[in-house]
């Protein structure tokens, strides 16, 4: 469990140690504006998409994906920066919506459950709330899985793919949670799990 | 006007001009080369150093600059709307090898999918390197049927330029004794895995008429001597092929052929060098050479030689000779039957099944197999059992079994530790099989030329109007419907049928517009691949193609390739061309 200390801490971190007085008044005020735009929205490969106050929702989120154990976790990766960067300069306007206002859609449901930001929640409440969103995700991402022209993706779908491919082809995700190896040799077809040990990241 | 700035007609003159660099262009030029002819390859595209210019080769999935070299959205939008249809083609990993749709752009009637690379080596370096032999029953299929117009060679007058090939250019593989798929010179075939291994026995025991053999493909298992001093190696299992092998491992003219031909100190290898026309010397009945537009500076030079190879693919052959107009050739190159452009074919895929197979945790495999099982053809063989009367000819399938990666958990629920223990894990195996459908030759199938439209290059672009009808529709029924079948009779559970959209081209393996035939009023070359009104050009790409097959053609284009170089020097040195 994160701290409020700990996870302003770490999105000072994220956004290179320069948050801003008001950015960490608004995070521990729990910043409630909505829609939650409070920073710049250039668009570009460096990032710089999520706002300061989106940045430590997400921070949160991924951290609670794929939390760090005697392994490394979403946030040693550089997770969060890594979706901002994503919903910046890889995903059109459409994925950057529907991040944006699920983000304000977490926090407003905060407010309605405990009258506080999400970022305010405690670690099992934030946990609670999001169990709420994966079976969302799940029921829609199933009941449209033949839809065309597919339609725009659950937010917390978006969250949860770019949490897992960010962390997953990350260089300590790859070689430290799974066997990589770019040139295996002559291939070898039938051989037992345990020669192996882990699952081939590529 | 003209420029013939570049140096001397003298020296603009060779034995043997071939144009393309692509998986034929390179093999008519090693031939050609290593039988003593001075050969000028010219290739539109720039210039691909084998190895050095593989530029991605090494790159782990985060050195790119979005994850495994994902290619943004807005850029997608831009450059490759076309070439991003198959779903793999468009990547970082590999978009250098594709053109920008924006910049050589086509039009469609209907959909068509025209994917093309322009850099010396061509699609030889991202190929699917799939490579089965023709039987008879494919080449006596046109007249058996009174489809099209017969084919002028037969199995037997392929069938040592199929073991040339093999044995040059290395083909893995298991040998099987069907006659609908002859067997040809191997290296050591892959392995099947665990999953596949009982999925070949239960089919085969359960289906007579039906075998399940390893993908045989121009992967090198056990280079020969001769490979080896070309610098070739043992395939690595990386399944990263279309970045380029600096290991040689798998046939590409960049790694293999243009390097013999280099060895002979034969070839002039030119790039940025775009053809733009033949040029036919009425009074000699022959072509002289051929005019090239340089990429850059767009300046007009023309090249001399006494034999020509057309190896610009398929359809860039076919506009090339379309846009070869004379007094003596009105509708274009070797155009007087009115077949060029016409009887476009492809091998209609994107249907067949998939399935999940329970247990097997236990087993697992080592390596990436760039390469999968393959079902070869079991309908319509000639004998009452596998005659079809809802369709004419047949289909393959390719797929394989492997275990699920970290994929599969953003589609499933849950999150926390628990999901991270999982990325960990090899997941369930699953399993799928798709087929390869032939697609039968309509002459109203055609590509014309098109001066509306202008590419990058200022020159005209081709039209699309091409469909599959009937029997093809009629075909991936029962292409889904056996999919589904055997993988059920396997024991699979949650046997899952697709029958994808499809748009000709997918295959990428278009063929057949300027075909081969016995009649020249019919066809546009003869048996050798020679356009029938002008003998010293030949066309090996697949434009040569009367009929389509159901297998994956490289194979049948280089053993033509082969045939006809050696066929060219022989008339050469008789005089006869």
């Amino acid at each position: 469990m994160m701290d409020r200390r700990e996870l302003l801490h770490r999105a000072s971190m994220l956004l290179g140690g320069t948050i801003s007085a008001g950015a960490s008044a608004g995070i521990l005020a729990g910043c409630v504006a909505t829609p939650w735009v409070d920073g710049p929205t250039p668009v570009g490969a460096t990032g710089n998409f999520l706002t300061p106050m989106e940045m430590t929702a997400i921070t949160s989120m991924a951290d609670h994906i794929i939390p760090k154990t005697d392994t490394p976790g979403a946030l040693d990766v550089g997770v969060p920066a890594f979706i901002d960067r994503m919903l910046a300069g890889y995903y059109l306007q459409r994925e950057r919506d529907v991040m944006r206002s699920g983000l304000a859609r977490i926090n407003a449901d905060a407010q309605a459950l405990r009258g506080v930001s999400f970022l305010q929640l405690t670690s099992d409440e934030q946990v609670e709330l999001m169990k709420r969103y994966d079976r969302e995700q799940y029921d829609y991402t199933r009941a449209n899985a033949t839809t065309q022209p597919p339609p725009a993706p659950h937010f917390f779908r978006l969250v949860k793919e770019l949490t897992i491919l960010g962390f997953c082809s990350s260089e300590a995700g790859a070689t430290k949670l799974m066997s990589y190896n770019q040139t295996p040799g002559p291939y070898r077809g039938d051989v037992p799990l345990s020669e192996i040990g882990k699952v081939s990241a590529l | 006007m003209q420029h013939l700035s570049q140096g001397t007609r003298e020296a603009r003159t060779f034995d043997a001009i071939v144009v393309g660099s692509g998986l034929t262009g390179g093999w008519a030029a090693k031939d050609l080369c290593e039988k003593g002819l001075k050969t000028l390859v010219l290739e539109r595209g720039r210039k691909v150093e084998h190895g050095k210019d593989y530029t991605t080769f090494a790159k782990n999935p985060w050195d790119f600059r979005y994850p495994n070299g994902r290619t943004p959205q807005d850029e997608v939008e831009k450059h490759y709307q076309k070439q991003q249809r198959t779903g793999y083609t468009v990547n970082d990993q590999w978009n250098h090898w594709f053109v920008k749709d924006d910049e050589h752009p086509y039009t469609e009637t209907k959909r068509f999918d025209w994917i093309r690379g322009y850099h010396v080596g061509g699609r030889s370096i991202t190929w699917g390197r799939q490579s089965y032999r023709w039987s008879d029953l494919d080449f006596e299929a046109n007249a058996k049927e009174g489809v099209g117009v017969d084919w002028p060679v037969r199995y037997a007058d392929l069938a040592p330029w199929y073991d040339y090939v093999e044995r040059w250019m290395g083909v893995s593989g298991s040998k099987e004794g069907l006659p609908q798929l002859p067997d040809g010179i191997f290296q050591p075939p892959m392995d099947f895995n665990a999953v596949e291994k009982d999925l070949k026995a239960r089919v085969e025991g359960r289906y007579p008429e039906r075998r399940i053999t390893i993908g045989r493909t121009a992967h090198l298992t056990k280079p020969t001597g001769e490979q080896m001093k070309l610098g070739r190696g043992t395939c690595q299992s990386r399944n990263l092929c279309m970045r380029g092998c600096v290991f040689g491992a798998y046939m590409s003219s960049n790694g293999a052929s243009l390097i013999a031909a280099d060895h002979t100190d034969n070839m002039t290898l030119q790039p940025d060098s775009i053809v733009t026309e033949v040029i036919f010397d009425a009074k000699l009945n022959k072509a002289t050479g051929v005019r090239v537009q340089d990429a850059h500076t767009k300046e007009i030079t023309e090249y001399y030689a006494k034999v020509i190879f057309l190896c610009a693919s398929t359809l860039n052959s076919t506009w090339l000779m379309l846009h070869s107009k004379s007094d003596r050739f009105p509708n274009g190159f070797g155009n007087d039957s009115d077949e060029l452009g016409r009887n476009v074919m492809d091998h209609h895929l994107g249907v067949g099944a998939q399935a999940d197979v329970d247990g097997y945790e236990d087993r697992y495999y080592s390596g990436r197999r760039p390469n999968g099982i393959y079902i070869p053809r079991f309908r319509n063989l000639g004998d009452g059992g596998t005659k079809r009367n809802d369709f004419a000819r047949g289909y393959g399938y390719q797929g394989g079994a492997s275990r699920t990666g970290w994929q599969r958990l953003v589609a499933e629920m849950g999150f926390g530790k628990e999901l991270k223990d999982d990325i960990s894990e090899p997941g369930p195996w699953t399993i799928g099989i798709g087929g390869f459908g032939e697609m039968l030759p309509y002459r109203d199938n055609r590509v014309t030329m098109n001066s509306d439209v202008k590419d990058i290059d200022g020159l005209p672009t081709l039209k699309f109007d091409v469909s599959i009808r009937q029997n093809e529709l009629n075909m991936r029924k029962d292409m889904q419907a056996s999919a589904e079948e055997m993988l059920a009779a396997a024991g699979f559970k949650n046997v899952r049928g697709f029958d994808r959209p499809y748009g000709p081209g997918l295959g990428i393996h278009e063929m057949g517009t300027a075909r081969m035939g016995r009649d020249p009023k019919t066809s546009v070359l003869n048996s050798w691949a020679q356009v029938h009104a002008c003998t010293n050009v030949y066309v090996t790409d697949g434009s040569f193609m009367t009929s389509a097959a159901c297998v994956n053609p490289s194979l049948t284009y280089l053993a033509m390739t082969a045939r006809a170089a050696d066929h060219a020097v022989t008339a050469l040195k008789r005089g006869e061309l």
